[in-house]
């Protein structure tokens, strides 16, 4: 009983704090509509400021808390909210979450950088008043915990009354429901949503500051992730209500607590061990299956802004032929390493691609891919290598690949069962925390696992050793292990996948897809079971991340449970491949390649410059390459809200002019085919080719544009003022009308006098 | 009577590059109630719109008491005294009754004095302060949105189909409620797809065909020619 009244304790003062940063979270969705993803990071930010101003430069802790908290994170909130939220308006679900993921990169990708990049200094922060405690039913309690609780209590009534009683919180609610209709009543939605991101920034800092103690040595991935454990209590409140929040929040700390007291810190349990840290995505699950079930969306969809065009099958099938080409060209003329980083990169894509499916044309959302990359992973590498070791198996089988795909489009379906009847937002969610459980309690799992299923007895090893090596394919006599050989087999399934891609998304079945993502309510007046529709999109979807993954780790031979299981690889493939486009196949490949190119081959690049000229080393590495490799990734998601269609669309959009010019297009590959075939024979060097295919990619648009400016202006007349379907629509028909029309035909001959009328 | 308060002066406007009003001229006088009648899609929501301050101009001018107010947001006509009641349900539906009214203090007026008058025309509304908006009725919804009118002392009060998907019995309350705010010497503009309750009120009326107004006149003349602007005849000729 003592034991229980100490846990408890505990527990309510960590889920004070836990109460602290989902509030902040809560206060920005329901004045904003957008989830602040970035939240953690904000916290995440405002504890290293805290700690730099305490204890690198001595600052006294009531000022610099008062700086962090009341000056710092509230700028941060504010400097989001005017260059990144604002942007968002009128755009889908997906933007609206992959904006903050970006924000949320870049601020730890930042923070990172700035002081973590350097050396490895261990930054320890300090309790407020260190460790003086007092005794509360027998267990010591810090005074660091009691302001904790103290402060929750004070935030959660001033929470209550400014929401509620103050004009400024009805106004910030109000902009949430009807922007327009606000301005109408004469308030001002810009300062309601400038005020609110404040708060949540300052809440969040808070947080951040009150948390960061508890882990000892501070981890930016690690504080990040125990700030993300409030969402579990933001989603008890159903994003919107701030006491149901804080009773989140206590059941949240309490069952962190309670599960430290009866598996005794771990140790009683070692297969469930991590399942500590795995327990508030647990409970995020336990919390979406109490959620009432989403009310039925009209056509909101249709206003918003990203437009995807579909090729024709046909098309496709060129493109795909065009792509295999390409690579395979290409890749004659690269060195080693150079293979390896665009196979990484076709990996990648191919992972990718599994969004297309998904989020492109179903509009849901999937923030763990690289967790079914781990689960096919070790699908196939139990049915393949198992126990017995790599020795016995050197290729990897179909029936292998095969079974992961089934096990991953199983566990996806059942994974997306509980949050499929909900928006898409929770279904994100749901998958993030799948991703946060898998990762602990089977990713980092070091026991291995032994079942006796019917008398058939066998062990399931994870990643026992820290590691998964997995063997690549060795099929119809081709062995691709040859980096090469591996980098054309991913081209072709990717190529494979994308034309099967766009056929479903032609079929039948595609468009009752597209037509659930547009309006969900009007599929079901047709008669649609949305649900199944869903859960058969999901499973498909889930089943490509895995092959995709795979392919993956077979790219990287071996695999070890540290990479990029923890979240932050998923949540950065999602918003790269929505940045390229994620309602086109090429989006996807765009996505691997600057992925790729990102987090591998720049950095390299500058470290190279960097070694190359030492005195300018500081410039390359230290800014450029930090610079590119910490932010970079995350600055192009921040870029998304302009551009909410993707990167794949504007170059598409660039080219699309070549259609009405064959020869000019005819001549451009004829060249570029010329340039590779003297770069082939050694004549010029690869640099220079590669160079030339670039720029020409880059000025073939602006060159065209500048060509043909005369005749685009006429094309956007006829588009936006003179448009033949809208003849007669906005306006009476009038005789010059006809004339326009037999113009714009062709058609010359007598002219028939016809009244306005009878037209 | 005659002094203008509100005018539209050859006044285009639309959607991204479609335009919708071809050169709108349009006068309401202090005092009067004027009604905008005439087909679907002939621009009479967007000329609300315009006049709120939501849609921007292409070209021409609006003046709010002579002073051109083209290109003002739409939060700073409303404290200039522009009450625009939108299509459908011009109410917040995640806020109470009591927040949406709170909602029209912006004025410095006090919540309470607000409520009172509210509830004074409207005790249904009293009942249900607590109430999220959203879950009530199309009428009691409807009742709350023209509290705003009522409660706000507007120079100028915009309707925009106050009657949309409401039985008519409600919208012939809602009318007399305008028909007395009228009284009260403030200038309506209100438009209507359903001519005949809206004529009673009106002193004047004006009838809008391809986003241009073919006819302003009073209500007499103009429900006899209705008709046919409304079969697509020769109204614009």
């Amino acid at each position: 009983m003592q034991d229980f009244l100490a846990y408890t304790v505990l527990g309510i003062c960590l889920g004070s704090i836990y109460a602290i940063a989902a509030a902040g979270l809560v206060v920005t969705y329901s004045t904003s509509g957008v989830f602040n993803f970035a939240h953690g990071a904000v916290a995440t930010a405002s504890a290293l400021v805290y700690w730099q101003l305490r204890f690198d430069w001595h600052v006294p802790a009531l000022i610099a808390i008062l700086l962090t908290v009341g000056v710092v994170a509230p700028l941060l909130g504010v400097l989001l909210e005017v260059v990144v939220i604002r942007g968002l308006r009128g755009t889908s679900e997906v933007t609206r979450l992959v904006t903050p993921i970006a924000v949320l990169l870049a601020v730890t990708g930042g923070s990172t950088w700035l002081w973590f990049s350097n050396n490895t200094r261990a930054i320890v922060p300090k309790k407020f008043f260190g460790e003086n405690n007092v005794k509360i039913l027998g267990q010591a309690v810090y005074y660091h915990q009691l302001i904790g609780v103290g402060l929750s209590i004070v935030i959660a009534a001033a929470l209550y009354v400014l929401l509620f009683r103050t004009r400024t919180g009805v106004t910030m609610r109000a902009t949430v429901d009807d922007r327009s209709l606000l301005m109408l009543n004469g308030g001002r939605p810009d300062r309601a949503s400038l005020a609110s991101w404040a708060i949540g920034a300052s809440l969040a800092g808070l947080a951040g500051v009150l948390l960061s103690p508890v882990q000892g040595a501070l981890q930016i991935y690690a504080l990040t992730l125990l700030v993300f454990d409030a969402y579990t209590a933001a989603i008890g409140g159903r994003l919107r209500s701030v006491p149901m929040t804080y009773v989140g929040a206590m059941v949240l700390g309490l069952s962190r607590l309670y599960f430290d007291w009866i598996s005794n810190a771990g140790q009683r349990w070692l297969a469930l061990r991590n399942l500590r840290n795995a327990l508030p995505a647990v409970l995020l699950f336990v919390a979406l299956l109490l959620l009432p079930q989403d009310r039925l969306r009209g056509a909101i969809i249709s206003r918003t802004r990203e437009r995807f065009h579909v090729p024709s099958i046909r098309q496709a099938v060129a493109w795909g032929g065009v792509l295999i080409a390409v690579v395979y060209m290409i890749q004659t003329l690269m060195s080693g390493s150079a293979v390896i980083s665009l196979a990484n990169a076709m990996a990648l894509s191919l992972m990718a691609i599994s969004l297309v499916l998904l989020t492109g044309y179903a509009g849901e959302i999937n923030l763990a891919i690289f967790t079914f990359a781990g689960i096919a992973l070790i699908a196939a590498w139990q049915f393949d290598v198992g126990p017995r070791g790599l020795a016995t198996k050197t290729s990897l089988s179909v029936p292998a690949i095969l079974m992961a795909i089934c096990v991953c489009a199983i566990v996806g379906g059942l994974i997306a069962l509980p949050a499929l009847r909900l928006r898409g937002l929770y279904l994100g969610l749901a998958t993030f925390a799948f991703g946060i459980i898998v990762n602990q309690l089977v990713i980092l799992q070091t026991q291995a696992l032994h079942a006796n299923i019917l008398g058939f007895k066998f062990t399931v090893n994870f990643f026992s050793t820290g590691s998964l090596t997995m063997p690549r394919p060795h099929w119809f006599g081709i062995n691709f292990g040859d980096q090469r050989n591996f980098l054309m087999l991913m081209t072709v399934m990717f190529a494979i996948i994308g034309v099967g891609l766009i056929a479903l998304r032609r079929s039948a079945y595609g468009r009752m897809v597209v037509a659930m993502k547009d309006s969900p309510a009007a599929c079901a007046t047709l008669g649609l079971n949305i649900t199944r529709l869903k859960l058969g999109v999901f499973m498909l979807s889930s089943g490509i991340a895995g092959l995709g993954g795979l392919m993956w780790a077979g790219q990287g031979r071996t695999v070890a449970n540290n990479t990029g299981f923890d979240g932050f690889a998923s949540l950065t493939l999602f918003m790269i491949a929505v940045v390229g486009g994620i309602g086109y196949v090429s989006g996807a490949l765009l996505a691997g390649i600057f992925l790729s190119l990102l987090s591998v081959v720049m950095p390299n690049i500058w470290l190279k410059l960097g070694h190359d000229y030492p005195s300018l080393h500081w410039l390359f590495v230290s800014v450029i390459g930090n610079f590119t490799k910490f932010v970079g990734p995350a600055l192009i998601g921040i870029g998304l809200g302009k551009n909410p269609s993707g990167i794949a669309q504007q170059i598409m959009d660039g080219f699309r002019p070549l259609r009405k010019t064959p020869a000019a297009t005819g001549a451009w590959v004829a060249g570029l085919v010329g340039l590779w075939v003297l770069a082939w024979r050694g004549v010029i060097g690869n640099w220079t080719f590669a160079l030339t295919v670039i720029a020409s990619v880059v000025l073939i648009p602006l060159l065209i544009k500048s060509l043909f400016a005369e005749r685009f202006a006429g094309d956007a007349r006829a588009r936006h003022g003179e448009d033949l379907d809208l003849i007669g629509l906005d306006r009476p028909f009038r005789r010059s009308d006809r004339a326009t029309f037999d113009n714009a035909l062709g058609i010359v001959g007598p002219q028939v006098e016809v009244a306005d009328g009878a037209s | 009577m005659t002094e203008p308060i509100l005018e539209l002066i050859d006044v285009r406007a639309g959607y991204g590059s479609i335009e919708v009003l071809h050169g709108v001229t349009l006068t309401v006088r202090r005092g009067e109630v004027l009604a905008l009648l005439g087909p679907n899609g002939g621009g009479k929501s967007t000329s609300l719109k315009v006049c709120g301050g939501l849609v921007d101009l292409m070209s021409g001018d609006i003046r709010l008491a002579g002073r051109s107010v083209a290109g003002v947001s739409a939060d700073k006509l409303a404290r200039l005294g522009l009450c625009t009641i939108p299509e459908g349900k011009g109410v917040f539906p995640n806020l109470t009754v009591r927040e949406n009214l709170m909602m029209c203090t912006h004025g410095g007026a006090k919540l309470g004095d607000i409520e009172a008058i509210a509830y004074e025309r409207f005790p249904r509304l009293s009942d249900r302060r607590s109430q999220l908006a959203g879950t009530m009725s199309g009428g009691e919804q409807q009742m709350l949105a023209m509290s705003r009118a009522l409660a706000t002392d507007p120079a100028v009060l915009l309707l925009d189909e106050l009657s949309m998907g409401l039985a008519p019995l409600i919208v012939g309350r809602l009318y007399e409620i305008v028909a007395q705010v009228a009284q009260s010497g403030v200038s309506v503009l209100v438009v209507e797809q359903f001519a005949r309750t809206v004529l009673g009120i009106a002193d004047r009326a004006a009838i809008m065909l391809s986003g241009r107004i073919t006819r302003v006149g009073p209500p007499g003349e103009i429900a006899d020619e209705l008709s046919s602007a409304y079969l697509g005849g020769k109204g614009h000729q």
